[in-house]
């Protein structure tokens, strides 16, 4: 059996790279949306509903902050804008060759039952954040092809 | 954006009957048209969470949940969409650690009642399985049960369901074979993915259904 195709996404000013399953719609830097480097959306659906997506965001962060601590952090945070934000599980991974945590929460966009689920790792003074998101009612069938994106992700050695 | 309506609301069983049947006073448009669904549901719940059952009904656009709450019932109604969270925060998912050691746990169903009832693993064989199911047992926070049932298409069994042991050590699966069950180590991850995956496709569902 044949391994699915996908399409190797870099980004060259973070240096990260990502394997996207082709007809993915990419948005580089997205303007007036700080910090999100990354926006891979599904191809449009015929339904009109929620579009599957992961996003890579870049934070900083002082330098080697543990993965731990910045998870905690963020979560915090985005308990405080996500509306009925409910985080479900939480484990200690390992993503791009280093210490992750990954988290999986459902929260209520514009009136949509969305599951997030994500990979946070730390690079030096760098805090990368690597989200899937899709409609509650895909989750079950879709979460391995996602999942598989985000641990795609890898960190280019430095030059 | 506007979130959702979500509604809960505790009534006496009278009320309840009332509610279904739309005639009860004073309950908001969105909840009255959720409670109209119910009364005709594609999908029909059964919910266990230890000795307390509760019932649900699911339609296309709202599912209704029916718990005991003192002397009367707790309602709780969604769009059909957040059921899966509803259960979760019904049943208090949440993260855990992961089960250690992480053996799958063979055991008579009624040994498995017994056990949880009297907090008691020895009856469990094997160094592995016992010592998992010690740490279970001794961490056992629920065991709950959701069971969905739909008219069903040719190739569907019209029934699909969720059943998990909580332990502080741990989620586990409740897998039953015959006269046994297995416990399978699993996580919160694993757990909610099953409660998405709950209700039927439409595919699954009898024509009309």
């Amino acid at each position: 059996m044949s391994a699915p195709a996908v399409e190797r996404y870099e980004h060259s000013r973070l240096g990260f790279v990502l394997d996207l399953p082709p007809g993915t719609e990419v948005h580089q830097d997205l303007e007036g949306v700080e910090g999100v480097a990354l926006l891979a959306l599904e191809p449009a659906r015929e339904d009109g509903g929620f579009r599957a997506n992961v996003t890579v965001a870049k934070d900083a962060v002082e330098p080697n902050t543990p993965v731990d601590a910045w998870t905690d952090m963020a979560l915090d945070a985005t308990g405080r804008v996500l509306e009925r934000f409910h985080v479900l599980d939480r484990e200690a991974t390992e993503l791009a060759a280093r210490p992750a945590v990954r988290t999986l929460a459902h929260h209520d966009v514009g009136g949509c039952a969305v599951v997030a689920e994500q990979w946070r790792v730390v690079d030096g003074s760098r805090a990368f954040t690597i989200t899937t998101s899709c409609w509650a009612m895909d989750f079950a069938g879709m979460r391995d092809e996602l999942a598989g994106i985000a641990e795609s992700f890898a960190l280019e050695a430095a030059t | 954006m506007t979130p959702a309506p979500l509604f809960a609301v505790e009534l006496s069983d009278a009320d309840v009957a009332s509610a279904l049947a739309g005639t009860l006073p004073g309950l908001e448009d969105e909840l009255r048209e959720a409670l109209a669904e119910a009364a005709e549901p594609v999908v029909r719940l059964a919910l266990q969470r230890g000795d307390r059952a509760g019932e649900g009904w699911v339609g296309p656009g709202w599912a209704v949940v029916s718990l005991p709450a003192g002397a009367g019932r707790r309602i709780v109604a969604a769009p059909t969409e957040f059921l899966p969270d509803a259960l979760a925060r019904l049943f208090e998912l949440g993260p855990r650690p992961r089960p250690e050691p992480a053996v799958r746990v063979r055991v008579n169903a009624g040994v498995l009642a017994a056990s949880l009832a009297a907090r008691d693993a020895t009856a469990v064989p094997g160094v592995g399985e016992r010592a998992a199911f010690e740490r279970l047992v001794s961490g056992l926070r629920a065991h709950w049960r959701v069971e969905a049932r739909w008219p069903p298409a040719r190739e569907s069994t019209g029934l699909r369901v969720v059943e998990v042991l909580d332990s502080s050590a741990g989620a586990w699966l409740v897998i039953p074979d015959g006269a046994d069950v297995e416990l399978w180590p699993s996580t919160p991850s694993v757990v909610f993915r099953e409660l998405c995956g709950l209700l039927p496709r439409p595919d699954e569902l009898a024509a009309g259904g």
